[in-house]
């Protein structure tokens, strides 16, 4: 945990929440998230739900709030052609000076994106898309645009009988997934009463609350915010904890349940996870406590879990992928615990230690804790390697070995 | 490779650990919660519903007891899988056979 200094543009944060919930019923916990992750550099969120559920009006809201009109939505539901998305010819130049020259999409330059039911868009379009998160660029015609920071909201009904199965890689280009929820009797009262207060277009009626240099400012400030080693070395384990497989799950044709049967592992995360989160889950939850620090103050490890829901759910295949939002929470429940008992062994202190220098106490320690904790094991593995060329204890004695690895 | 950032994190956490030091020899006090029910044994551990402490002790020969019945088990679900598998393959020959006698 750690404190850093206001900033003053904090407020214009406090304010899109503020006009995000005088209009927006339900589903408060999604705000929170989603006005977190406007704050770093290309930002880019979906969101997910049943239809009629407020999706696309979230996405308007936000959008218009910070950029006013100057945003771009598309639409998967439609024919979108590639000139609207990317760019097409300028056929004047083409006749009378031979020259191709490019008119690029407003899609494209504006700052502002936003995609609905994305996953009706067409592969080609999808292909587009894809490229301009993954390089920050596009190209038509040969010539290449070089997108500047933005900011971009999609959404779907995973429900939707689709045209076209999204690819799992575009997926992970999004840096949240965020699930709706249908209201309840109580909000949809309070929706009907916002309605009529509104007039009926909540969008019309959401002021735009920053000026265009403010997000830039905010993202810069945000960017530069320091976090402490111990939230960094929590992020990174968590994540790991999701990746880690001591059988190589990463390169196995074996499919689970099958490659986990007789190991020793077989009661943590790893058992439930098909196909393990990306490493871009530790950037983007890195980016996450950044802008909670600069934003409130101070972030701490619970705060990570709960950020952690949204940043891993649409990154992870999971062995029971029925209802992906009661899984994600009940494996970082088992984190949470997962992570106490990591602080009550003193693990991280009896590496730090054997670091320093090899200590045949403490390796026998760390050899039991490493049974516990396969995250530890990787680390013990390696430093056992070491340990191996110096000639300080023999191949038969590592963990490795102990646990039928090698 | 050894990472910069990963020793810092080890540091860090290591600063607020309370430990004794004695030549090459660490020590360190670990605190137990005692109140009613913070029973410390396996078998009541095993057959009580109540509360157990943090910490469930072993003796040797209940370890052994388990690790016993781990192997047997093991053994057995190897043995269950060999006869499933044996049993999914007379399924399919006989649905071949009787798929073969139809279409003949």
């Amino acid at each position: 945990m750690g404190m850093v200094s206001v900033s003053s543009k904090r407020p214009l944060v406090e304010r899109l929440r503020e006009e995000l919930s005088k209009r927006f019923i339900g589903n408060e916990e999604v705000i929170s998230i989603l006005l977190l992750n406007l704050l770093h550099r290309k930002s880019t969120t979906l969101i997910r739900a049943p239809r009629g559920t407020g999706k696309s009006t979230l996405m308007l809201l936000v959008l218009k709030g910070l950029f006013g009109d100057e945003f771009v939505v598309i639409s998967g539901a439609s024919e979108v052609k590639r000139g609207e998305v990317v760019g097409r010819l300028h056929i004047p130049s083409l006749e009378k000076k031979g020259r191709e020259k490019v008119l690029w999409a407003k899609f494209v330059r504006a700052q502002g994106k936003g995609i609905d039911e994305v996953n009706r868009l067409n592969p080609y379009t999808t292909a587009n898309i894809h490229h301009l998160m993954q390089f920050g660029e596009v190209w038509a015609y040969g010539q290449k645009y070089t997108v500047e920071d933005y900011t971009l909201i999609a959404n779907e009904n995973p429900g939707d009988v689709t045209t076209f199965i999204q690819p799992p890689p575009f997926y992970d280009r999004f840096d949240i997934a965020l699930y709706l929820s249908s209201l309840t009797v109580s909000q949809k009262f309070a929706l009907q009463e916002l309605n009529n207060d509104y007039g009926y277009d909540l969008i019309k009626s959401m002021p735009r609350v920053m000026e265009p240099g403010d997000l830039a400012e905010i993202r810069r400030e945000v960017e530069e915010t320091g976090v402490e080693p111990g939230l960094i070395g929590f992020i990174n384990t968590l994540v790991r904890d999701f990746q880690v497989c001591v059988r190589g799950k990463e390169h196995s044709s074996v499919p689970l349940p099958v490659l986990c049967e007789g190991c020793h592992f077989t009661r943590f995360v790893c058992s439930r996870v098909k196909e393990p989160p990306s490493e871009r889950a530790t950037l983007i939850l890195l980016q996450l406590v950044k802008a909670k620090k600069w934003l409130e103050g101070k972030v701490e490890e619970k705060d990570v879990i709960e950020m952690a829901k949204w940043v891993l759910i649409h990154r992870t295949g999971f062995l029971n992928p029925e209802k992906p939002l009661k899984e994600i929470s009940e494996l970082l429940e088992r984190e949470r615990e997962r992570m106490f008992e990591r602080e009550s062994r003193k693990q991280w202190f009896i590496l730090n230690e054997l670091y320093n220098g090899f200590s045949p106490g403490l390796y026998r320690t760390a050899k039991e804790i490493a049974a516990e904790d396969n995250v530890f094991a990787e680390e013990l593995f390696s430093l056992e390697e070491k340990w191996v060329r110096e000639g300080r204890i023999s191949r038969e004695e590592t963990l490795k070995v102990g646990l039928g690895l090698e | 490779m050894e990472s910069r950032s990963f020793r810092k994190f080890l540091e860090e956490k290591s600063t607020n650990i309370k430990v004794e030091r004695q030549g090459q020899r660490i020590s360190w006090d670990e605190e137990v919660k005692r109140d009613k029910y913070s029973f410390t044994g396996f078998l009541e551990f095993a057959y009580s519903n109540k509360t157990s402490g943090d910490y469930i002790y072993l003796d040797r020969s209940t370890a052994f007891d388990i690790l016993d019945r781990i192997n047997w088990m093991e053994r057995r679900i190897k043995s269950l899988m060999l006869r499933l598998r044996i049993l999914l393959l007379l399924l399919i020959v006989s649905l071949a056979a009787a798929a073969w006698g139809w279409l003949a």
